[in-house]
């Protein structure tokens, strides 16, 4: 099997394909990195020629509410939207960012890992009559989310609420921050619930590191999250170790 | 203007934490594999943010350095001539920025040589912004006319409480939402670029706002503010 990409589709593609004793080729248009080198979320803004925004004007018009992504730390991984030839067909009023190298936006993602509900995938039968319903429900992906949270591990997000479903086999959620649980008191008072976010951010050393090279990339999980400034970058050293 | 970090910072290390220093519980408890051996502590050294002091495995103190993410490399602000703005206009580019953050108890927006910041930008900016120029060129130029009209002086020459008047006149639409002011666009700019040249800089990130990001920490205690809990 070929499996183009080697992002959060074809990645995990790949992977499950190979589990299974087929022999894969995962192309990748990116190259490898290494996060030591190629993650730079630990230098200071004055550390870059442009304090992190580059030249003025140097990225283009990126999509709204995407200007953030694109900058001295980051411009390195991603494309720049109007010089990628990949990124959109032509007359097509969709725009996103990639990310090219292995692992794709992964490299990037804030980890926030909460599951769809069953809502989400029926908003016109079951909420408001507007948008179109999925042809699958919630209860048809739950097996597949409990796979991946055993996979990659999961904290916090252990209690359910309304509409969102609780992570399985969750790792303690991390300590709240003072913001967090001023919120938690005032929505307390509103009679609302304030739960943990599920994060894809191991809290505690995960079952699957026992053996001492991948205690090394457990550990490293450990020193990342301890870092106040949690990275993305940072996390993904643990998995891709 | 936020002060309140700075003889804080004083006593403490670069990112206002105790140089790094690790207790030897905590270090061992987590980074024990690690430490323990040469390979591990190189493999460290590759990865961490700053330098790390802590035990190896007889307990006698070992200094881990961090690589490229540590800051050693000279301060390219200290070393800079004006590259695009000619000596007058630099020196009014100096003069804004100190009125926008000035110094008092903590440095300000002089110490930590914004005005070479924007500038330096401002420079940059031919290749694919060069309207940016061209608003900081109309700007000097109107602050010049104004200062001329109201003062019969150059804005470089007027004293302080004359500037103070002519950017206060600027910037009334900031406090008015009803006024207008033909130099309010510039003034935008200049406050914009100041404050972001400012507290982007180490002398307003660290030593004024006392950041604490971009720290190593064994643990992750989270609140610890009891009238939080």
């Amino acid at each position: 099997m070929i499996v183009v990409g080697s992002g959060a589709s074809g990645g995990v593609t790949a992977y499950t394909l190979a589990s299974k004793g087929l022999k894969v080729l995962c192309l990748e248009a990116g190259r490898m990195i290494e996060p030591h080198k190629d993650f730079h979320n630990h230098k200071p803004p004055y550390r870059w020629p442009y304090r992190g925004h580059g030249k003025p004007g140097q990225y283009g018009k990126l999509p709204q509410g995407m200007e953030w992504k694109i900058n001295e730390w980051t411009d390195q991984l991603f494309t720049i939207p109007h010089d990628d030839p990949y990124a959109l067909a032509p007359g097509a009023k969709f725009t996103w960012t990639r990310l090219r190298a292995v692992g794709g936006r992964t490299l990037v993602w804030g980890r926030e890992s909460g599951r769809f509900g069953p809502l989400d995938f029926k908003p016109k039968s079951m909420q408001d009559g507007f948008g179109e319903d999925w042809p699958i429900t919630y209860e048809d992906l739950e097996p597949y989310y409990d796979k991946t949270e055993a996979l990659i591990g999961m904290s916090g997000g252990g209690e359910a609420v309304y509409n969102s479903p609780a992570s399985k086999n969750a790792l303690p959620a991390f300590n709240a921050r003072c913001g967090e649980l001023l919120i938690k008191k005032g929505t307390a008072k509103l009679g609302m619930k304030t739960v943990s976010m599920p994060l894809a951010v191991l809290s505690t050393t995960f079952h699957k590191y026992d053996d001492v090279s991948s205690m090394l990339f457990a550990r490293l999980d450990l020193v990342c999250f301890g870092i106040k400034e949690i990275t993305s970058s940072c996390q993904e050293k643990a998995h891709l170790g | 203007m936020v002060s309140s970090g700075y003889a804080r910072n004083a006593v403490h290390g670069l990112n206002g934490m105790d140089e790094g220093r690790v207790s030897r519980r905590n270090a061992l408890k987590y980074l024990g594999v690690l430490t323990a051996s040469a390979a591990g502590r190189e493999f460290l050294a590759s990865w961490l943010p700053m330098q790390l002091v802590q035990g190896d495995e007889h307990g006698a103190p070992v200094t881990i350095s961090g690589t490229h993410h540590e800051i050693q490399e000279p301060d390219p602000v200290a070393t800079y001539s004006p590259q695009f703005f000619n000596p007058d206009e630099f020196r009014t580019v100096e003069i804004l920025a100190a009125m926008i953050i000035p110094t008092d108890d903590a440095p300000g927006a002089k110490e930590a040589k914004v005005a070479n910041y924007i500038d330096f930008v401002v420079f940059s900016a031919a290749e694919f912004e060069p309207l940016l120029q061209k608003q900081w060129i109309d700007g000097l130029s109107f602050l010049e006319r104004e200062s001329q009209k109201q003062f019969s002086k150059s804005f470089r020459d007027v004293d302080e409480a004359d500037r103070i008047k002519l950017l206060t006149d600027m910037s009334a639409p900031e406090r008015d939402s009803k006024a207008q002011h033909e130099g309010f666009a510039f003034f935008s700019v200049v406050k914009d670029m100041t404050v972001e040249g400012f507290y982007t800089s180490k002398i307003g990130l660290i030593d004024v706002l006392d950041y604490q990001g971009m720290n190593y920490m064994p643990d992750f205690p989270g609140c610890t503010h009891p009238e939080h809990h």
